[in-house]
């Protein structure tokens, strides 16, 4: 019975001792979260427009799509030198027989033209009639993780040097 | 059994008596202020809390109202001020281009007039995202390696942080200012991180699919790319603790060995 009555009192004994400190321990802390991401929207769009009249055929391409895009232009047609082509904003690759535009296309942005101008005279003359055929070519903008976010060139592309800016935010 | 039941009944009082004594003397010490008042003078005691806040070039994307900038912005939103520029208060952020070199300069606040050490776990991984463009479920098929956060050429801010390997995983880390966050102008912490690069190698051709327009003859080749769609997320968690008697304030709610001399941490072993 004795013992009953010691372990009884232990057991109060510890309880007090269980509940004090427990405010005694606390400290001062805060803390805030944020998370966030976005989208990768990978995939590119782009329209070819072409537009012939008489002597000449008028071509660009528009952005139709959610990411930048550089775009490649080649033109074909069984000519004898009767096509002059005027072509600003653009670079050509005789080796290829690629236009390469000079610039990203952003989304809902058009290139400047490229004019096929046909001297219509040297044609008759040659005695032929034309079917001039437009491939173009879109890529998806990467960028290389450089401060000036230099434009990595795609296999194959003998692309002259872009740059989106500097560092964006800077 | 009368008997019995006394014998038992004192102790037991006894303890019931020790237990409330205890409780209530608990009590009186956590709501203990100062009392005195007299006619001519009287004293305030005002018990600060701490408060910290997560910063992302330079504005504040904690949520609620006490925003720094007094704007209400919408908790959740860190990447919102991605490439966010104070000259021209305009952020860049549209779609996030794969390689593309964003400014995200990642720090901590002091919001209040005490010191604080400041710690911060950062997360880092992708999501499938939903038709709507909003971020679906968590997905384990891209690595959090290919988010690159950075501090120029390091992998973070080595001279104002240090990371704790064993709080660190490939998708989680956890670092430590080094110093403590004073208050006003000291109260900023220099950036963990200043700059956000996605992988350009998610940017790789996978399929393509070749259709003829029977009206023009117009034949399209489209490519797919296997990363389209995916989102990626990043989480920071920042946390304040006291500075004075650090040592066991941050051993007690960190969990962490951290040996504080003067107002710098020194070392830190997990135990």
């Amino acid at each position: 019975m004795r013992n009953k009555k010691l372990k009884l009192l232990i057991a109060g004994i510890l309880l007090v001792a269980l509940a004090a400190p427990a405010a005694a321990t606390a400290y001062f802390t805060d803390y805030e979260e944020g998370h966030g991401g976005a989208v990768l929207n990978l995939e590119g769009q782009t329209e070819l427009h072409e537009q012939p009249e008489d002597d000449k055929k008028t071509i660009s391409i528009e952005n139709t799509g959610e990411t930048d895009v550089i775009v490649r232009v080649a033109i074909y047609g069984d000519f004898l030198g009767e096509v002059d082509y005027s072509a600003e904003d653009w670079t050509y690759d005789e080796e290829g027989g690629w236009y390469y535009y000079n610039s990203i296309l952003k989304p809902g942005e058009s290139t400047s033209d490229i004019v096929a101008n046909i001297d219509v005279a040297k044609a008759k003359e040659a005695g032929h009639d034309f079917d001039i055929v437009v491939v173009h070519e879109s890529e998806r903008v990467t960028y290389d993780g450089s401060k000036e976010n230099k434009v990595v060139k795609p296999e194959g592309w003998i692309l002259p040097d872009i740059s989106a800016s500097e560092e964006v935010g800077d | 059994m009368k008997k019995l039941s006394k014998r038992f009944l004192i102790p037991l009082v006894i303890a019931v008596m020790l237990v409330l004594g205890g409780a209530i003397g608990a009590f009186a010490v956590t709501s203990s202020g100062l009392a005195y008042e007299s006619e001519d003078y009287t004293a305030w005691f005002y018990l600060n809390h701490l408060q910290v806040h997560l910063l992302e070039n330079g504005k504040d994307v904690c949520g609620g109202v006490n925003t720094l900038d007094g704007e209400n912005k919408v908790s959740g939103d860190l990447v919102q001020y991605l490439g966010y520029s104070s000259e021209t208060g305009k952020d860049v952020l549209g779609t996030v281009e794969p390689g593309m070199k964003y400014k995200e300069e990642i720090a901590a606040q002091n919001g209040q007039d005490i010191p604080i050490y400041v710690r911060m776990t950062i997360r880092k991984y992708w999501c499938v995202a939903n038709k709507d463009g909003t971020a679906g479920k968590k997905t384990t098929d891209l690595s959090p390696d290919k988010i690159h956060l950075a501090y120029g050429d390091k992998p973070y801010n080595t001279d104002k942080w240090f990371i704790n390997e064993s709080e660190s995983t490939p998708e989680m880390s956890t670092y430590y200012y080094k110093t403590q966050l004073g208050t006003g102008e000291e109260g900023i912490s220099a950036p963990l991180f200043d700059t956000l690069i996605i992988d350009n190698t998610l940017a790789k051709k996978e399929e393509s699919n070749r259709t003829t327009d029977e009206e023009t003859g117009v034949t399209t080749i489209t490519y797919k790319y296997k990363y389209d769609g995916y989102a990626f997320m990043i989480k920071a968690d920042v946390q304040a603790i006291q500075t004075h008697n650090a040592t066991d304030a941050i051993r007690s709610q960190w969990g962490v060995y951290d040996v504080v001399e003067g107002s710098d941490h020194k070392s830190l072993n997990q135990q």
